[in-house]
This record gives structure tokens, sequence and C-alpha cells, in this order.
């Protein structure tokens, strides 16, 4: 009886505490070590919401995004605070038509 | 063997744990604040026989609302103070409602917009416009040709295609409005964009049709190609409208960051050329309240841009214009200073 109590914790244990773990840590990409040192790979980055999952191509880093869209227009982009980013890259998705999964991994590497 | 579970378990509980900190951690920002953002800008522009003064402000409200909506204006205020030979000064302000729009983030492909905004055609209109964006401050010939503002609605979106294509798009229509802050005209258009990630090359096409007095089309294409191996930018834009005439522009900018020479000085500069040209229809006059030459007409910009710092950009730029009412050299010398201040929180 004890020894199928234990199992059953365990088996909570693995189910319940290690996801909520692995939500808040990235994913095991195949970048391995280059992406958690450039800390930019999309493929490669945390899931920001427990709901969203990004649909970049593989090796699309958040910097390429940025490169590709954002200076298609802008010499220059000044910083601004994190929660002003969020805004002005909604604004410039809907400005640029950039998709959805660039537009989020524009403002990771805006805000990261 | 009844602890081997919970051992297991907990051994798998901290090899994730400590996996976890070996990885790049990202915090996505709390929700977006309400943003006051925009330029203010004074240019000048100096022509043989006549010197003009241009201050101009355009402030831009963003207002979100949860994760899917976007309130966004902008306001213009442009003046003009004109000097001709032997004349006194002259000035006026041109005010209007560059956009006041509702987005709705309907899902990942289509935005739904509603109210007054930008009208999408080619890519000067929607992305250039501005006078802290844009690299050469005279805008284009053809650009008043491009209706520039629209009432109505609007969808919007891209659709990725694989790793080398996104395809983004936009259709509206506009309805006609007879006011001095937010006219537009009755008309219906679209833009096409087919964007090349890897080759980092857009190709457009834009159509739009004027649905009140005379029903004419005007077409439109339009290029953005960036080199990943120097810092060169290229852009062009032909529209051609048959009752107005027809025209293009190319332009390239050089970003000095490269030379190997005045390092502090050329990592902030960047160099600019623009050749236009505009061909007015045959046997009618293309001018009017449109703001276009009377005549073909030809003219080639060469300029420079300096950074004093990220939000503040100095520029200046030599032109000639080649047209039937007599060749002339154009100067023009401008300033801007981009701000953006939340308006509420969001100061981290």
């Amino acid at each position: 009886m004890k020894y199928r109590i234990s199992v059953g914790i365990s088996l909570i244990l693995v189910f319940v505490l290690v996801p909520l773990v692995a939500a808040q840590t990235p994913s095991s990409g195949s970048s391995g070590s280059a992406s958690a040192s450039q800390g930019a790979n999309t493929a490669s980055q945390p899931k920001t919401d427990k709901t969203k999952k990004l649909h970049l191509p593989p090796n699309f880093s958040a910097d390429e995004a940025y490169k590709q869209n954002c200076t298609r227009c802008h010499s220059e982009v000044p910083p601004v605070s994190a929660r002003r980013t969020k805004t002005i890259v909604r604004h410039m998705r809907v400005r640029a038509n950039i998709t959805a999964d660039e537009a989020e991994a524009i403002l990771q590497y805006l805000t990261q | 063997m009844k602890h081997f579970g919970i051992c297991a378990a907990l051994v798998l509980l901290f090899a994730v744990a400590a996996t976890a900190q070996d990885g790049p951690q990202y915090k996505q920002p709390e929700g977006g604040v309400p943003v006051l953002t925009g330029f203010v800008g004074f240019g000048t522009d100096f022509q043989s026989g006549q010197q003009q003064l241009l201050p101009a402000i355009s402030p831009i409200v963003l207002v979100p609302f949860g994760e899917k909506w976007l309130v966004e204006s902008e306001l213009e205020l442009e003046g003009t103070y004109t000097h001709t030979t032997n004349q006194p000064w002259d000035h006026e302000w041109e005010k209007g409602v560059e956009y006041a729009q509702i987005d709705y983030l309907a899902n990942r492909y289509v935005t739904v917009v509603g109210g007054r905004f930008l009208s999408p055609f080619g890519i000067f209109n929607e992305r250039l416009h501005s006078g802290w964006i844009r690299n050469v401050q005279t805008a284009p010939y053809i650009t008043a040709m491009e209706m520039s503002d629209s009432t109505g609605g609007m969808l919007r979106g891209a659709i990725p295609v694989g790793g080398f294509l996104n395809i983004n798009y936009a259709g509206f229509f506009s309805a006609a409005v007879n006011n001095s802050w937010v006219g537009s005209t009755r008309t219906a258009g679209e833009r096409v964009g087919f964007f090349f990630p890897k080759a980092r090359l857009e190709l457009g096409t834009s159509f739009q049709r004027q649905l009140q007095d005379e029903h004419v089309n005007t077409f439109g294409a339009d290029a953005i190609w960036q080199s990943e191996r120097v810092p060169l930018d290229v852009r062009a834009e032909y529209a051609r409208n048959v009752t107005l005439g027809s025209g293009y522009w190319i332009e390239g900018a050089y970003r000095m960051r490269k030379a190997p020479f005045w390092k502090p000085f050329m990592r902030k500069s960047q160099a600019e050329v623009r050749f236009e040209q505009f061909f007015a229809p045959s046997g009618m006059s293309a001018s009017g309240e449109m703001e276009l030459p009377d005549s073909n007409a030809k003219r080639i910009f060469a300029g420079w841009s300096y950074w004093i710092r990220p939000d503040v950009r100095t520029n200046f730029a030599y032109g000639r214009e080649f047209i039937d009412s007599g060749d002339h050299n154009v100067w023009t010398v401008g300033l801007t200073y981009r701000f953006a201040f939340p308006l509420m929180g969001g100061r981290k």
C-alpha cells in the first residue's frame, strides 16, 4: 500500500512540478550553448506566455527579426522602457504588417 | 524500492531546475502603457529666389487595451514661412489628423482597422512619411498623387509562407468626408507585399480606385532591399495615374559605421542619394491642388544625416531640379527630435 502511495506521489511530482519548472526553462533547442550565449534565439527561447508559441523558422533569431523588419525603415531606434516598447511594437505590427511571431521576437530583442 | 520513485522524481526535478539556470531567461514586460510619441522638426529649403523655413510637430498617441486592441492617432502641424525675393515673408500653417484609428488584432494573420488611417499605397505614405524616418526631407513628386488619408475600414496583416516568404496585405474602403481636418475621398484600394527575409527584399504592388467624381485608377509598385554584406538600403517606388501622370523615385542610403576614418563621427552618419522623375500627362496640367509639377520634371538629391543622439537627427541635402520652368538648386537642412513619453506609468 505504502509503495503504491509513494509511486503515486512520485508521479504527481513528475507530471505536475516538472512541467511547471519546464515552463520557466528554455526548451532544449538545436542551438545548444550558442543560444545560451546569444540569448536571443527564439527557436530556443522560453515560452514567455503559457498560451503563446512562436512559429519562426529554425535558427531564426530575435536579432534577425529586428534587422529584417525594423531597419527596413528605421536607421536608428532610440531605446525606451519595456512597457513603452511593448505599445510601440504593437503599433508597428499594424503599421508595417509584421507577422505576430516576428513582433513577439522583436519585443524580446528590444526588451531583454 | 518504495523510495525509488520519490528519489527518481526529486532527481529529475533538480535536474530540470539546474538546467533552468543555464539557459537565457526572458521575462516579457508587463502590459503596454499609453505612449505619447512623434517628432518635432525644423527644416529649411533654399532655392534661387525663394527661401522657406519649415517647422513641424507631429504628436502621436498610442493607447493599448488588453492584448488585442490599440487606439492610435497622429496630429500633424506643419508651418511654411516663405520669403521670395523683393517680397515680405509670408506664412501659413497646415493642420490635420493624419490618422485616428482603432486596431483590433483579430488573430495572427488579420488586423481590423476602423476610423481615419493612412492609405496603404506604396511605401512612402505609410512607412516613411514621418520627418524623423525619411532620409531626404523633401517628399518625392509622386507622393502627391497617392491619396494620403482615408476614412473608413481596412483589413490588413501578414502571412508567413514557410521560412522564405512573408506575404503582407492591406485592403481598404474610404468614404467621402469633406472636412478641413479629416477630409477624404470615396476610394477603395489595396497593397500586397512579398517579403523575402533571407534576401531582405520586399516587393509590393498597390492599386486604388477613386469612386467619386471621375472614377480613375492609380497603380503602384515598390521595392525595398537591404544588403546583408554592407550597411546599404535601397528603396524605390513607382506610381501611375491616367489623369495625374506617372513617376518614380529610387533612393540609396549607406550607413558609414564601417568607414575606417573619423570613426566617432562616421559611425553616427549616413550618406543618401535620391533620384526621381515625374511624367506629366500629355495635353493636360497635372498640378492644381495636388502639388505636382506642371510639366515633366526630374530631381536628384545627395544628402547626409548625422545622429547627435539616437533620437536627434540632423540632415543636410543638396539637390537639383530639372524642369521646364527653369532648372534650379534645392538646399535643405533639417533637425528632428523623436520623443516617446509614457502617459501613465511605464517609466521602467
